[in-house]
């Protein structure tokens, strides 16, 4: 037995206290009598002093003792669990999904994970304490920290692995702080990790997997054709697999199927596939079977009809304005675009001397020269570089402008951020002060040669694919887990509730209303509807595409001990002994009560002879 | 105080009962009691040869003319006796409060009521420390309502003070609750000396009978000022019972010899309860017919 407080043993000095206060502080009320020859003492002279008497054994003198020595233990909190020698075992789960991979006939790797940490659990000592950590990009406690077995042994049965492929570092070093200096570390995997991994000193490692056929859908995209009413699916099967195999893809809408397509696959070997499919089906499924498959998980995708978001562009360049044909030129060649007057469009391109309204979701190109008359046309620069490109803007992605000279660059008065500059000279900048996404392009197309290079439909590509993505709804609708996921709301439309959730398989999660809402990376696959209210304003399918964890040929059994083994801790849970703290204090009260009893009787019966 | 004489617990006691007979005494003024010699009145006791002196009166001539002999006719004497009610004015008969002293001063004032009734003469001795006792007469019975309890000596001091007057022949009532070192031999023998009869009624209040377990105490006599820390276990309680139980045997033993009687009364159940149960019991009251 030891004491967590041992300070608390300090109140067994209350005992001998108890035994003076009775010895010689004794309570002897005064009771007037007659006769008093017949109590068997004659008439007592009282001398100055106090003589040692016998201590009277009572029962006030016996429960005070009680309450006070109980309550000496309950404040020192004995424990008997250290010398049942209780261990504490720091479980570090592979979560990865290859962990549900199944060998032909026998349990999949998780399911002999958990029957490995059940035999491991049977051989510690009664009251032993585990810690169940599962391995993820951000590692989780499954279990723990320190619970008694049961606990940890039901948690177990929960767990279902499914993460992507990641670090386990993470985890380790979670196990190490959670086992300290004395708890044991177990990793559970499906393969050793490298021997230069910076694996934890006093971790034991069990793979559990062996190398296993496995064929995958990799990629899965949709895209969709609103001038033909056409959907197109492209998927990239894979073999992981030592031998050839044959794959039966097949999609399905529902309970129709759209297309059924063998691909052979030699070992190792990819394989794309694209087929059309019918506009308006909203959602379908696709499906690789082949005869040898390890996963599960990665022979099925569920994807989403992409939407058709079409931005309206209005032109205002002068009808002699020297950019109107390359831009017309430019735009003729962007899908899902429409021409539309200035009151409608979400993108407007126009001279650069006509500045836009602001107005939120509009995306505004002002094209120069910013003062048209001949005075300020003449004083204008042309520069052939060096240009000094924001890399990091949408807007400049592709962009190099290799050779290209802006003519005509006049000197920008408006605040604005720079985006192409020579210089102190700013070619393209983002206008500051209005709502609007306002774009200044610096230059004179009569004296530039910026048309006739490839960066200027890139541009414009770019410019156009900037306003689409301002507009409200999803960007895309088919996920891989653990992606980003972001849309914005409409900011105009206030039809909808204060709540803004994302539901999932019947369970709901709030989102953080904002103007560009961002779902955090998600862990399951299937289909998510974003809804604001009662109202959906968006579907998206997630589905699990990870090369690493589909190839199962690099699994492998094996063991590797901890290379220190900590000296085995006795864990002290107060769980299996607080029945003793209660029952401690219900001994306290009792006896509290009784003495009380006790004295009461007596002051009862010393007021009634008097 | 409310006079004693009109309490209704005492009101209630004269109206339902009357004093039992006592041992006859020998003699007394002439009274409403048949003494134990013969006399006058007209109970036929028994026959005797006709001796010189003898009441003419009383010779039965038939039995004469039927033995030849001088015979007397004897008659029992009609006696009024004198009754000394003893009461125990000490301040024992004050301690567990009111109680036991209230029963003691309506005790007193009973046994003189009912003596009174039958023409008894009482007359209440008050056992204090007054030199020598007060005597009080009937008329003057409302002075018990105003009795301190408050003398500290016993009955054997006072008896051998020789303070307390007592008369011959009297039928003696003793209301104490005999809680002072005595021998009850020589008590009983002293105060049965030319009485005739003796009753001891030893009133003791609920704590002194029984007194219950406890705590440890200081017990102080009242009387002497001694005192004592004792713990009040199970074992001192008993040895306490014990000892009262010799004191109380001993006296009815003595009160046997003397032809007495002795009682023990528990003040705390009250008058009506001690004369319906107890006093009855013990034939000192029997109920009104």
């Amino acid at each position: 037995m030891t004491f967590a407080n041992p300070w608390g043993l300090l109140g067994l000095l209350a005992l001998p206290a108890i035994v003076i206060l009775h010895l010689y502080y004794r309570r002897f009320p005064p009771l007037l009598i007659g006769g008093l020859h017949l109590w068997g003492v004659q008439t007592q002279v009282r001398q100055a002093g106090r003589r040692r008497e016998r201590l009277p054994i009572t029962a006030s003198l016996l429960l005070e003792l009680l309450a006070a020595a109980v309550l000496s233990l309950v404040i020192a909190q004995p424990h008997l669990a250290e010398s049942r020698h209780v261990e504490h075992l720091v479980v570090v789960l592979d979560n990865s999904a290859s962990m549900q991979a199944r060998p032909p006939g026998k349990n999949s790797f998780r399911d002999a994970a958990v029957e490995e940490i059940t035999k491991r659990f049977q051989n510690l000592s009664a009251g032993s304490v585990a810690t169940l950590v599962v391995t993820s990009r951000r590692p989780e406690l499954l279990a723990g920290p320190t619970v008694p077995l049961s606990k940890a042994k039901a948690a177990l049965e929960a767990w279902h692995p499914g993460a992507v492929a990641h670090d386990f570092e993470p985890a380790w070093d979670l196990a190490s702080q959670l086992a300290q200096d004395s708890g044991r570390i177990l990793f559970v995997t499906n393969h050793l990790p490298p021997k230069q991994s910076p694996t934890p000193k006093a971790m034991e490692i069990v793979s559990l997997g062996r190398p296993l056929e496995n064929t995958a859908i990799t990629a899965a995209r949709w895209s969709f054709d609103p001038k033909t009413n056409q959907g197109r699916i492209f998927l990239r099967i894979a073999n992981f697999g030592k031998q050839p195999a044959d794959v039966r893809v097949r999609g399905r809408h529902g309970d129709q199927q759209l297309f059924e397509k063998m691909l052979a696959l030699n070992a190792g070997a990819d394989a794309a596939l694209e087929t059309d499919v019918r506009g308006g089906l909203g959602e379908m499924t696709v499906e690789a079977s082949s005869a040898a498959d390890g996963l599960e998980i990665d022979n099925r995708v569920t994807l989403i009809e992409p939407k058709v978001r079409t931005v309206t562009i209005a032109l205002t360049l002068p009808a002699d304005h020297a950019a109107l044909r390359p831009v017309r030129r430019a735009l003729a060649g962007i899908a899902e675009t429409q021409m539309g007057s200035p009151a409608d469009a979400q993108l407007m391109i126009g001279a650069a001397n006509a500045l836009p309204p602001s107005k939120a979701g509009l995306t505004w190109l002002g094209i120069g020269p910013i003062d048209p008359s001949e005075a300020a046309r003449k004083k204008a620069k042309d520069i052939i570089g060096p240009y000094l490109l924001e890399k990091r803007h949408p807007l400049l992605d592709g962009i190099v402008l290799g050779g290209v000279v802006f003519g005509g660059a006049q000197a920008v008065s408006l605040e604005a951020t720079p985006l192409v500059s020579a210089g102190q000279q700013l070619l393209l900048c983002r206008l500051s002060g209005t709502q609007t996404a306002a774009y200044l392009l610096n230059l004179d197309f009569a004296r530039s040669n910026l048309a006739e290079s490839p960066d200027w439909p890139i541009l414009v590509k770019n410019l156009v694919e900037v306003c689409r993505d301002g507009l409200p709804g999803l960007k895309r609708w088919n996920y891989r887990l653990n992606e980003q996921i972001a849309f914005r709301l409409n900011v105009d439309d206030h039809s909808g509730g204060d709540r803004l959730t994302l539901t999932f398989g019947g369970k709901t999660q709030p989102l953080a209303r904002a103007p560009v809402v961002e779902i955090p990376p998600l862990q399951e696959a299937g289909i998510y509807e974003v809804r604001d209210g009662d109202r959906s304003i968006g579907r998206f399918a997630v589905n699990f595409h990870d090369p690493i964890e589909s190839d199962l040929s690099t699994l492998g059994p094996g063991v590797r001990d901890a290379v220190s083994t900590p000296a085995p801790l006795s864990y002290q849970l107060d769980d299996p002994f607080s029945w003793l703290i209660a029952v401690g204090i219900v001994l306290i009260l009792v006896a509290v009560l009784a003495d009380w009893f006790v004295l009461d009787r007596t002051a009862r019966a010393r007021r009634v002879p008097q | 105080m409310k006079s004693v004489r009109h309490d209704p617990e005492v009101q209630q006691a004269l109206a339902v009962y009357r004093l039992a007979s006592p041992r006859l005494p020998v003699a007394g003024a002439s009274g409403e009691l048949l003494g134990r010699g013969t006399g006058s009145s007209l109970e036929f006791q028994e026959y005797r040869e006709y001796l010189p002196g003898d009441d003419i009166r009383h010779v039965d001539w038939s039995a004469y003319a039927r033995s030849d002999a001088l015979m007397v006719r004897l008659y029992r004497d009609e006696i009024s006796p004198r009754t000394e009610i003893l009461l125990d004015a000490s301040r024992s008969m004050t301690t567990g409060g009111e109680t036991k002293s209230r029963v003691a001063r309506q005790l007193a004032a009973v046994f003189a009521l009912l003596s009174a009734r039958v023409g008894g003469r009482p007359t209440v001795v008050l056992l204090d420390d007054a030199r020598p006792s007060r005597t009080l007469a009937l008329d003057a019975l409302d002075n018990l309502s105003v009795l301190p309890f408050s003398g500290t000596a016993t009955l054997p001091e006072l008896f051998a003070e020789n303070v307390v007057p007592l008369k011959r022949q009297a039928v003696r009532i003793v209301v104490s609750d005999f809680l002072f070192p005595h021998d009850p031999d020589a008590l009983v023998r002293r105060l049965s000396r030319e009485s005739g009869a003796l009753w001891l009624i030893q009133l003791l209040n609920g704590w002194e009978a029984d007194p219950p377990s406890s705590e440890g105490r200081r017990l102080i006599d009242v009387e002497t000022d001694g005192s004592v820390d004792l713990l009040l276990d199970r074992k001192t309680v008993t040895a306490y019972q014990e000892r009262l139980a010799r004191v109380q045997e001993g006296l009815r033993r003595s009160c046997r010899c003397a032809h007495g009687r002795f009682v023990t009364l528990i003040a705390d159940r009250g008058l009506p309860t001690l004369c319906l149960k107890d006093l009855c019991a013990a034939g000192l009251l029997i109920p009104a017919a």
